[in-house]
């Protein structure tokens, strides 16, 4: 599996204008040892005023605190927002912490010991609640096969084929 | 006698190889060409005397022109728009016309507009508030033009029909080559809330203050593009595609409010009547400063000016010579600053207008981004030809028009800003100032090929703001480069590598595009900056990408164009490359799928002793031959000799053939190392490989890309050698946007990914 480098998030677009792009990554990389390995991409601001918004009375200033101050929260946030269903049951991520990187923070979850199943589905529906067009790609990697999606609040599932 | 037996087992051996290779090809793909290298003849249009081969303007190139004499007011209060024009059509075409196509780009808003119905997403499983309610609870907005006349010069009704944006007016007398017709149009529509309603023009209502604050465009019932690529352009304005202009000389007279502050497209002809003396004295050191702005409206002017709300009314008349468009903005609200530029050997004005929301960003960084752009894309491609250069600020707004743009950037309530809106506002501010270039004066049909514009744009954007980050350092600090978000090969490989249902080529129309973002505007450009810094060199490049944009300067270029030109000024072929990534698709993923490694051998290995068997010729038929042997079949413990031991012939060979100086200099190479590269990916690449050896050096080798010409699937390299490589790495300083590197090492990296590095962080 080793390394998928993604440095900076693309754009993308509804519409022709320079909008400002509303956009994060998620990878979900089956690892040797039978875990699920999250990595989530998200801007600073965009995971900051969500958080803000719906645990906090008021908006943080210094972004960097966000992870030592609030983990309880973000791991709360995500949790409530990205979804993996494993035989029609929810498992819950272990949420590891955040690290900054430019303008955006890196979320790293994991759940360990994934049982035998036949079928997943994840949804991730990260700032749907703020933003109308967010846009959310989800990258699903298993050994050499690879899935894509591109989740929106019109259509945010994805079932596994790999 | 063997000798000839040898050469003819040898001829006979290449000639059934190569047939045979050729022969499964064919079988698998029906006998049609599909060789990555080969030329685009089918694609592109066969040259002709509009445009040539070489892709510059033909002999018999032609271009239409539009003139405009418009009288504009702007009702604040009712938020509408009057008008009533004379439009001057010269056909310097070699054909009659029996009609003319004006676009009325309102109407895509018109209640019974079928672009309101063109997505066919179904039902959402949820809305938020403001969402359910614009979709289920709001009034239609009455959008569209209202015509009230369309005359001709001799004031009589004209004959015409509206197809949705079009409309198409029948000329009692037909147009012939050479002639010009004048008509008269008058309308009038309601501006919609761009905020709300979406849009690249409307208005914006600031709640607060009660004011609003106007970006117009597209305002005017204008020509279509007439031409012998496709005729008169008529596909319709559905809302992503933009738009097709001729040019032409405008002169318009504005009526607005007399508190509101207005610029446009276009010299002011009446400056005495509307601006004050204070302003006016203003104006003029602005004209002879050019290291900084200077405010013609301070912020505490404007924040007076707001309380305003003037029933008077003032008249601003402006004139533009050879523009393909005109825009404007106007509010009570504008702060307004400029600046001089030296542009060659004239003065150009850099200008900006911006409420007090978008304090303290814009009066820091737009007037100088704007100077700075207007530099970098004049000394890039040609001497910016207007006389001025203007970014409005508008909220979560990039458009272009000639001479003026209206750019998003807005600090939050307190003045703080995130460094996302500071480089967002920056990036978007070159962005549309460079549009002046394309496509407002490199004039292409936008609706039908949004790259040309967005995607050459967004390149030479990415070039102005790495310039930005060297000159600037202080605008960008503690970043050591400016943080462009589209440019590196490395950015675009996300994109490149999502689900193919997802992708369209980037020669695409617009309006069928998922995701236009990445595809007209990061894929093209991160296309060129790769052609500009890894396959044809910047020096080529630069020289190729400046004559283009001289050659299409105030003209109308197709993409062939484009394409011919690059490849005819450089000398480089690109039809494998503009095929791959403009017309395809495909992704680039190369790789190290193995690593041999071969000694020096007297007697034949296993391959050659197969060879021979396959051949029927025994081995005292064989002539003299020196033998690779692979490192996997060294029964004896051969591989670490010095070859010349190991070949008495060749030792002997060398020792008959060479002075004793000569071979005391002779580098005979002990190793053989056979690289295998493979493309999982559809895309080809020069091969581009460090080779680390174990003395510490390394050194760079890149293939040409044509090694793939006769083997798509994989290629190898024998690399002789009398140093050890101890390492080899594939593309290593990520040029190629491979979307792969995990088989780009040999030997292959067991490297911890981030992931794993975060956890044994976390948790030790």
């Amino acid at each position: 599996m080793n390394r998928l480098i993604i440095f900076f998030f693309f754009l993308i677009f509804s519409s022709f204008l320079e909008h400002k792009y509303y956009v994060s990554t998620s990878l979900f990389n089956f690892s040797e040892d039978s875990s699920l390995q999250i990595t989530l991409r998200i801007f600073k601001d965009d995971l900051s005023n969500a958080i803000s918004d719906t645990y906090l009375d008021q908006k943080t200033d210094d972004l960097n605190l966000i992870d030592e101050l609030y983990f309880k929260q973000v791991d709360k946030y995500i949790n409530s927002k990205i979804s993996i269903l494993i035989d029609d049951k929810k498992f819950e991520m272990d949420y590891l912490g955040l690290e900054t990187k430019n303008d955006m923070y890196v979320c790293y979850l994991e759940i360990e010991n994934l049982p035998i199943y036949s079928n997943m589905v994840i949804s991730n529906k990260i700032l749907f609640e703020i933003f109308d067009d967010q846009q959310n790609i989800i990258h699903v990697k298993r050994n050499d096969k690879r899935q894509s999606f591109i989740a929106r609040n019109n259509n945010s599932f994805l079932t596994l084929d790999i | 006698m063997t000798s000839k037996k040898t050469i003819s087992f040898l001829i006979t051996f290449l000639i059934f190889f190569n047939g045979f290779s050729q022969e499964a090809k064919d079988r698998n793909q029906e006998n049609i060409n599909v060789n990555k290298f080969r030329q685009l003849y089918q694609e592109f249009s066969t040259p002709n005397m509009y445009r040539t081969a070489s892709g510059a303007p033909g002999p018999a190139y032609y271009q239409q022109q539009a003139d405009y004499k418009m009288d504009i007011e702007l009702d604040d209060e009712n938020k509408k728009i009057y008008g009533n024009e004379t439009i001057t059509y010269k056909n310097n075409s070699p054909d009659v016309l029996d009609y003319l196509w004006v676009q009325l780009d309102q109407n895509v808003r018109k209640k019974d507009s079928p672009s309101l119905e063109i997505n066919g997403n179904g039902a959402s499983p949820y809305y938020l508030p403001s969402g359910f309610t614009k979709e289920f609870l709001s009034e239609p907005f009455d959008g569209g033009f209202n015509i009230e006349y369309v005359l001709d010069e001799n004031k009589k009704p004209l004959k015409y029909i509206v197809n949705q944006t079009m409309m198409r007016i029948d000329l009692p007398t037909p147009l012939k080559s050479g002639e010009s017709v004048s008509f008269s149009i008058k309308w009038w529509y309601n501006i919609q809330d761009h905020v709300n309603q979406d849009g690249r023009s409307g208005y914006e209502t600031f709640e607060k203050d009660g004011n609003r604050l106007y970006i117009i465009a597209q305002f005017f019932p204008r020509m279509a593009v007439y031409n012998e690529v496709e005729g008169w352009q008529n596909y319709q304005f559905w809302g992503d595609g933009e738009f097709a202009l001729p040019f032409g000389n405008y002169d318009v007279k504005i009526t607005v409010p007399s508190d509101h502050i207005l610029d446009a497209t276009g010299e002011l002809q009446n400056r005495k009547n509307v601006f004050s003396k204070e302003m006016l004295k203003r104006f003029n050191k602005a004209k002879k400063t050019y290291d900084k702005p200077v405010m013609i409206v301070t912020q505490a002017e404007a924040e007076e000016a707001e309380k305003g709300f003037s029933k008077k009314k003032k008249t601003w008349h402006f004139v533009a010579e050879n523009v393909r468009d005109f825009a404007f903005a106007t509010s009570r609200k504008f702060i307004w600053d400029m600046m001089a530029v030296k542009i060659g050997s004239k003065d150009v004005m850099a200008v900006s207008m911006y409420p007090k929301e978008g304090n303290p960003l814009w009066e820091d960084y737009s007037t100088v981004v704007v100077a700075e752009t207007l530099k970098t894309y004049s000394d890039y491609t040609f001497d910016y030809p207007y006389h001025k250069a203007i970014s409005v600020h508008a909220k979560q707004i990039g458009m272009e028009y000639p001479m003026i743009c209206f750019n998003f950037g807005r600090p939050n309530i307190d003045g703080s800003y995130s460094d996302r809106v500071k480089f967002g506002m920056i990036g978007v501010i070159v962005h549309e100032i460079g549009h002046n270039w394309f496509p407002m004066i490199v004039n292409n049909d936008e609706r039908q090929w949004a790259w040309m514009d967005e995607g050459i744009n967004t390149f030479v954007q990415y070039v102005a703001e790495q310039k930005l980050g060297e000159d600037f350092p202080e605008m960008i600090y503690p970043l050591e480069k400016f943080p462009s978000d589209r440019g590196p090969a490395e950015m675009i490989t996300n994109y490149m590598s999502v689900d193919q249902k997802f992708l369209a080529p980037i020669m695409s129309n617009p309006e069928n595009v998922y995701s236009l973002g990445p595809n007209a505007y990061g894929k093209p450009a991160t296309a060129l900056n790769i052609l500009r810094e890894t396959i044809m060199g910047r020096e080529l490049f630069d020289h190729a990408f400046k004559t283009y944009s001289k050659r299409w300067k105030f003209k109308h270029p197709s993409p062939e164009d484009f394409f011919r030109t690059m490849e005819d000024a450089s000398a480089v072929d690109l039809d494998w490359f503009w095929r791959g990534w403009f017309y395809t698709t495909d992704y680039v993923d190369i790789g190290i799928k193995e690593v041999n490694q071969y000694f020096v051998s007297s007697e034949p290995g296993v391959k050659m002793k197969e060879l021979m068997e396959e051949q029927g010729i025994p081995r005292n038929r064989l002539r003299p031959l020196v033998f690779l042997e692979n490192f996997d079949n060294d029964t004896e413990n051969l591989k670490e000799n010095d070859p010349l031991e190991n070949s008495k012939l060749l030792n002997n060979y060398i020792k008959e053939n060479f002075s004793e100086s000569e071979i005391t200099n002779l580098q005979v190479p002990k190793y053989f190392y056979e690289i295998v590269f493979d493309k999982p990916g559809g895309l080809v690449m020069p091969i581009i490989v460090d080779y680390e050896y174990e003395d510490g050096t390394i050194e760079r080798v890149k293939y040409p890309v044509q090694i793939w010409r006769k083997n798509d699937k994989e290629v190898r390299k024998l690399v002789p050698s009398n140093k050890k490589i101890i390492s080899i790495s594939l593309d290593p300083d990520l040029e190629t946007a491979d979307i792969d590197t995990s088989n780009n090492s040999w030997p292959k990296k067991q490297d911890e990914s981030d992931f794993d590095k975060f956890k044994s962080q976390v948790k030790g």
